[in-house]
């Protein structure tokens, strides 16, 4: 009796053990081979089977939409470490991703000031503690490396006249920079760190003549050239990219974010033609030497009421600065008849200082910011687009685009940031969603369950019904439970330029 | 050869070397018009409240060669870079303050270059090279921010004769 109980209880724990440690390499990103080592008895060599010969077997697992991997981020300019009050409010967020950029971070320049000469690893203690404290709240960090040394760069100044620290390297460098690359990626490859995802340089497609010679972004942009630089930074791929592949098959390789100004027009004299920064990449050969295209997006508010992400300037006949950027930058893959995947990976609406309204902006700036982050990142989710980090956490931030206020204090795109993590939370797209003219809406699916995330498209009051049956509850934009009124067998929701999240069956 | 076949190609060498003349001449001026219009972009729409405010004053009218001096006034940069286009026609003789940041028709001042500064100067010479007025152009730049102001100047040159030459082509068939 006693070993009946064992053996079923065997039974009924093999496939769970299984089914867990498969899914947790599914988690860790490896493949979904299982080895299992043949089983010896004690002392005693198997002639037929020996260690040497393993077995692979292939186990069949059905998840439902698990591991979800959250798409959403944020980037800090403070390191992120444990028992700070920025920490906390990072993990509370429920973010997947950490973007981790500036000098107090991976600096080439403060990390190997001699040209050959050993990494000053002590430099990293902190980072360290901030990648070991990301890792235990489930936070993948995005790691930038920028800041050349000038024995690296080619030599030219920045728009105050000094040597620029973001210029572009010279081709005898590639080499140095892979090094350098592969001593990073070897060391944080490993699980203390589990660090696979590397950006080379931070908008990239910036002349270094247009920025402060200690600019933390840019500047391999160079105005004269067709491709503005692109095919310099492509053929600097190609060298680096082989040795961090070597030193972690994982490892993903992400273009610079691009801050992808104009859709490939020349800007007029002086300016140039960044835009085609990117096919200048592809223009060198430079595809298969990078896995993952980031494009940046900053709308200025300029005291309307207005959707910041679609009327955008050069972009607004593309589709907007999330959708348009995403479809210009495909539609230079398919020249090449390359796919890559599309990540936002610096955004925010920005209140520059320079406008009377900004100074400090009213709260009609911070109400349409929280809807900004719901609306363009639910329309960018629409168009495939893989993540998206908000710019910054901190606050108040660059041109007061910052999550927190400089108290730590959650501003309103915070908390409607917060809800929509939590409301697609485990969540798979499905399509766009009809209701009422004039809303814009989209349909995700959580097992049972439908969430529809509803606005109107303009600044006004619109309703939209629900058949009562299918209703299971709404939420406004910033979480708080709607009561909506019945219409006959219908519930009616208010839906205006504030996103709202309906949940139904089916 | 015959002398009707010599005239034909000497016609033809003739129209060759008037179209040439006329492309350059052409060129030439659509080049200085463009260098002159600044951005080929369409002019952004530009908000009406920025606190942002720069002007491009100068002389309405200048001979060529006559030393002339341009500035730029402005509020504040707000931490924004200024960036200064001048006609191809146009050498600069110095800046104030001086800037090391320059592309061909464009002169740049950072952002730290301009702080506690509400004026930038730019002494110059008009030289031939294009028939239309000189247009300066100042303007803030900001890599986020497409729609920052722009001022511009014009100065007549008023000792700059162009002359129209007309030109006559002929076509020429190989054809018999």
């Amino acid at each position: 009796m006693r070993r009946k109980q064992i053996s079923l209880g065997l039974g009924f724990l093999l496939p769970v053990v299984a089914l867990v440690a498969t899914v947790a390499l599914i988690g860790m990103g490896t493949n979904y081979a299982v080895t299992a080592e043949a089983p010896q008895s004690q002392g005693e060599a198997s002639p037929a089977l020996s260690a040497s010969d393993p077995t692979t077997l292939y186990l069949p697992v059905i998840t439902n939409n698990y591991p979800w991997i959250s798409p959403f981020g944020v980037e800090s300019n403070p390191l992120l470490l444990p028992g700070t009050r920025l920490y906390t409010r990072t993990v509370e967020l429920g973010i997947g991703w950490v973007r981790l950029n500036g000098s107090n971070r991976i600096s080439w320049r403060l990390l190997q000031p001699e040209r050959g000469g050993s990494i000053q690893w002590e430099n990293l203690a902190n980072f360290e503690k901030e990648l070991r404290a990301l890792k235990a709240a489930g936070i993948r960090p995005i790691v930038i490396v920028d800041d050349h040394p000038l024995w690296a760069t080619l030599g030219r100044t920045g728009g105050d006249g000094q040597p620029s620290y973001c210029d572009a390297l010279k081709d005898d460098a590639f080499a140095d920079y892979a090094l350098f690359l592969r001593a990073l990626v070897a060391r944080y490859k490993s699980p203390e760190f589990d660090v696979h995802d590397w950006e080379l340089g931070n908008e990239p497609d910036v002349d270094p003549r247009l920025v402060p010679s200690t600019s933390p972004f840019g500047c391999w942009g160079y105005i004269e050239d067709p491709y503005y630089g692109g095919r310099r930074y492509g053929e600097m791929l190609k060298v680096v990219a082989p040795a961090i592949r070597a030193e972690d098959p994982t490892a993903r390789i992400w273009i610079g974010g691009l801050l992808l100004n104009s859709p490939g027009i020349n800007e007029g004299p002086g300016k140039g033609t960044p835009g085609l920064f990117f096919k200048g990449i592809l223009e060198s050969g430079a595809a298969p030497y990078f896995d993952v295209v980031a494009y940046h997006a900053y709308p200025t508010y300029i005291n309307q009421y207005h959707d910041y992400d679609l009327n955008a300037h050069w972009w607004t006949s593309w589709g907007g600065n999330t959708l348009g950027k995403a479809a210009y930058l495909r539609g230079i893959m398919d020249q090449y008849g390359v796919d890559k995947p599309l990540f936002l990976n610096e955004t925010g609406l920005m209140c520059p200082e320079y406008y009377s309204w900004c100074t400090p902006p009213d709260e009609q700036f911070f109400q349409i910011q929280a809807s900004h982050v719901v609306r363009s990142f639910v329309r960018g989710i629409s168009g495939g687009i893989r993540g998206f980090v908000w710019y910054t956490i901190n606050g108040p931030g660059w041109r007061h685009t910052g999550l927190l206020n400089s108290d730590g204090s959650p501003k309103p795109v915070y908390i409607a940031y917060q809800v929509m993590i939590q409301q697609l939370q485990n969540t798979r797209y499905l399509g766009t969603t009809a209701y009422t003219q004039g809303t814009e809406g989209y349909t995700f699916r959580r097992g049972p369950e439908i969430v529809d995330v509803v606005w109107a498209v303009e600044n006004r009051m619109l309703t939209v019904d629900i058949p009562q049956n299918k209703f299971l509850r709404a939420l406004t934009r910033d979480g708080a439970l709607i009561t909506p009124p019945l219409a006959g067998t219908n519930y009616r929701i208010s839906v205006g330029f504030e996103p709202v999240y309906i949940v139904r069956q089916p | 050869m015959a002398h009707w076949k010599r005239r034909k190609i000497l016609t033809l060498l003739a129209g060759c070397a008037a179209l040439i003349a006329v492309l350059a001449v052409w060129g030439a001026l659509e080049g200085n018009t463009l260098a002159d219009s600044g951005f080929s972009a369409p002019a952004p729409a530009q908000p009406v409240s920025s606190q942002l405010t720069l002007t491009v004053a100068g002389p309405d009218v200048a001979r060529l060669g006559e030393v002339v001096t341009y500035n730029v006034h402005f509020t504040d940069s707000y931490g924004l870079g200024i960036y200064y286009l001048f006609p191809a026609h146009f050498t600069v003789i110095r800046t104030d303050p001086v800037t090391s940041s320059s592309s061909p028709g464009v002169l740049r001042w950072a952002s730290n270059q301009l702080s506690g500064r509400n004026t930038l100067t730019v002494a110059g010479q008009h030289g031939l090279g294009g028939c239309s007025p000189a247009v300066h152009t100042a303007g803030f730049f900001d890599p986020y921010d497409s729609q920052l102001p722009t001022s511009s100047k014009i100065t007549v040159i008023s000792n700059l004769q162009c002359a129209f030459l007309p030109v006559t082509l002929k076509t020429y068939s190989a054809g018999r």
